[in-house]
């Protein structure tokens, strides 16, 4: 049993997939210690980091503003973030972080399977959204969608 | 994103900003909270795009699945997403339809958002299979259970699988922005002055639908209907439900008409502000005669006035023409019929 509310995995083989779950809350020095170990790695070459958030049983801000922190840190550095969770509470969470973060790279996913399909595509979260919705609209109504 | 949300909003989009408030709060009884962060994030060009977009995918939704359940999938897609202002909001809107339609609200009240909220994904399908076992829900629950499916990464293949799947894309782009002000919050209260609002407090509070038994359910609150008006009013000022009644029983007087306005305040057959046009006096001037900017006409429950539109047909009571009316519904402004 892990005494620290998170947990850093990193595979040795490309490619470069840092896996970082948070189980509770994360007091200064946690959230320093993440920061710092994720900085190591990232800044010697773009790096898609897997966030999981599905063991947090609730969250407040200060792990709110460690997110976005983190989140800015890994796009500053042209890395590639991915949230799991699978609740909408922390869903929610993500979404608000990759969206005042300007990430439009970063994705919300609920399972691991869809963690690893996004990143299989090159796709940007809102740019996605709107050719489906606009696809699907023209499909469904059988002529051109939004203007 | 198609801008900076560091770049603060430039005099145009304020300037669109503030129209869209106001047509916002004439239509629909308030502000929408997003359009600020739609603007920041998307411009004026990505917002009219997104908006537009979204009216159409409401409109698709409620023709293929129905008013009702296209309000609760598109409630379902947004609060999956951690977005409590559109889950709520739209939740709550398709328990008014279904009321109005089936004179009973679902169990999905604001307890069981609440619930669901917080429930990983696997125990809000299994929560939702207990609440709506009922037969009545059976199509709610394909559709919702289904909806899970899909987020899961199921592949579509069922018949609704399309809707289902264009709902979870729209929200997907919608919840973008109002994550914003959707994370931790209910819909906004709508304006006591809005007209969708008095519609709503009107019909569903004085006049329950004829041959359905309401005594036993809990009265519907104000608070609890976002922005949905779905009573069509004729020349009399009077609701399709209150008609109803007062066919099925000529002694029980209809609700008054306390006070009547368009959107935006204006009469748009009058071309005059009516906000002060009726009272439920009785002394109502002649349709024929003159009407000036002084005098406005009352519009009481026994009156007609003249009309000039064309869409026009006979009124029931006194043969006179009878105006449709504009009807704000979930996929938009619609002509009554």
């Amino acid at each position: 049993m892990p005494t620290t509310p998170y947990t850093i995995d990193r595979p040795d083989a490309p490619p470069p997939v840092v896996r970082v779950e948070l189980r509770g809350s994360l007091n200064d020095a946690h959230q320093e210690a993440i920061l710092a170990s994720i900085t190591g790695i990232i800044q010697d070459a773009p790096t898609t980091v897997v966030i999981g958030l599905s063991a947090l049983g609730t969250y407040d801000p200060g792990l709110r503003a460690f997110l976005l922190e983190l989140q800015r840190t890994v796009r500053g550095h042209q890395g590639r973030t991915v949230y799991v969770a699978d609740r909408p509470r922390l869903r929610g969470l993500a979404l608000w972080v990759v969206h005042m973060s300007e990430d439009p790279q970063a994705k919300i996913v609920s399972n691991m399977p869809a963690a690893l399909e996004w990143l299989r595509i090159t796709d940007e979260r809102i740019d996605s959204a709107a050719t489906r919705t606009l696809g699907g609209l023209a499909r469904l109504s059988g002529r051109g969608g939004a203007r | 994103m198609t801008r900076s949300r560091a770049v603060s909003l430039r005099w145009r989009e304020r300037l669109v900003l503030r129209i869209i408030d106001g047509l916002s709060a004439a239509y629909l009884g308030f502000r929408t909270p997003v359009n600020e962060e739609a603007f920041r994030t998307l411009g004026i060009g990505g917002y009219m795009r997104w908006s537009g977009t979204t009216g159409k995918v409401m409109k698709l939704l409620a023709e293929r699945l129905g008013e009702a359940e296209s309000q609760f999938v598109i409630g379902f897609a947004g609060l999956w997403l951690g977005c409590g202002y559109c889950g709520a909001g739209h939740i709550h809107a398709g328990n008014l339809i279904y009321f109005r339609d089936h004179g009973a609200l679902t169990p999905l009240d604001d307890a069981t958002l609440r619930e669901l909220y917080d429930s990983t994904d696997d125990d809000a399908v299994a929560r939702l299979r207990e609440l709506l076992a009922a037969p009545e829900y059976a199509r709610l629950l394909a559709l919702v259970t289904r909806l899970y499916e899909l987020r899961a990464g199921a592949p579509a293949a069922g018949e609704d699988d399309g809707a289902l799947g264009l709902g979870l894309a729209c929200w997907d782009w919608v919840t973008e922005c109002t994550i914003v002000v959707g994370l931790g919050r209910s819909p906004s209260r709508p304006s006591r002055r809005s007209r969708p609002w008095r519609r709503i407090g009107r019909s569903s509070s004085a006049t329950p639908r004829p041959g359905i038994d309401t005594s036993s359910l809990p009265p519907l609150r104000k608070r609890d209907a976002p922005l949905i008006a779905t009573r069509r009013e004729d020349a009399h000022g009077e609701t399709s439900v209150a008609r109803s009644a007062r066919r099925a029983a000529p002694d029980r007087a209809a609700p008054p008409l306390r006070t009547k306005s368009t959107p935006l305040g204006r009469d748009r057959r009058l071309g005059r502000s009516s906000r002060a046009a009726a009272t439920n006096d009785g002394r109502a001037e002649a349709p024929d005669q003159p009407r000036s900017r002084a005098r406005r006409p009352s519009i009481a429950s026994s009156q007609c006035w003249p009309s000039k539109s064309t869409t026009a047909s006979p009124c029931g009571r006194c043969g006179r023409s009878r105006q449709r009316r504009l009807t704000l519904t979930p996929s938009g402004w619609e002509r009554g019929r």
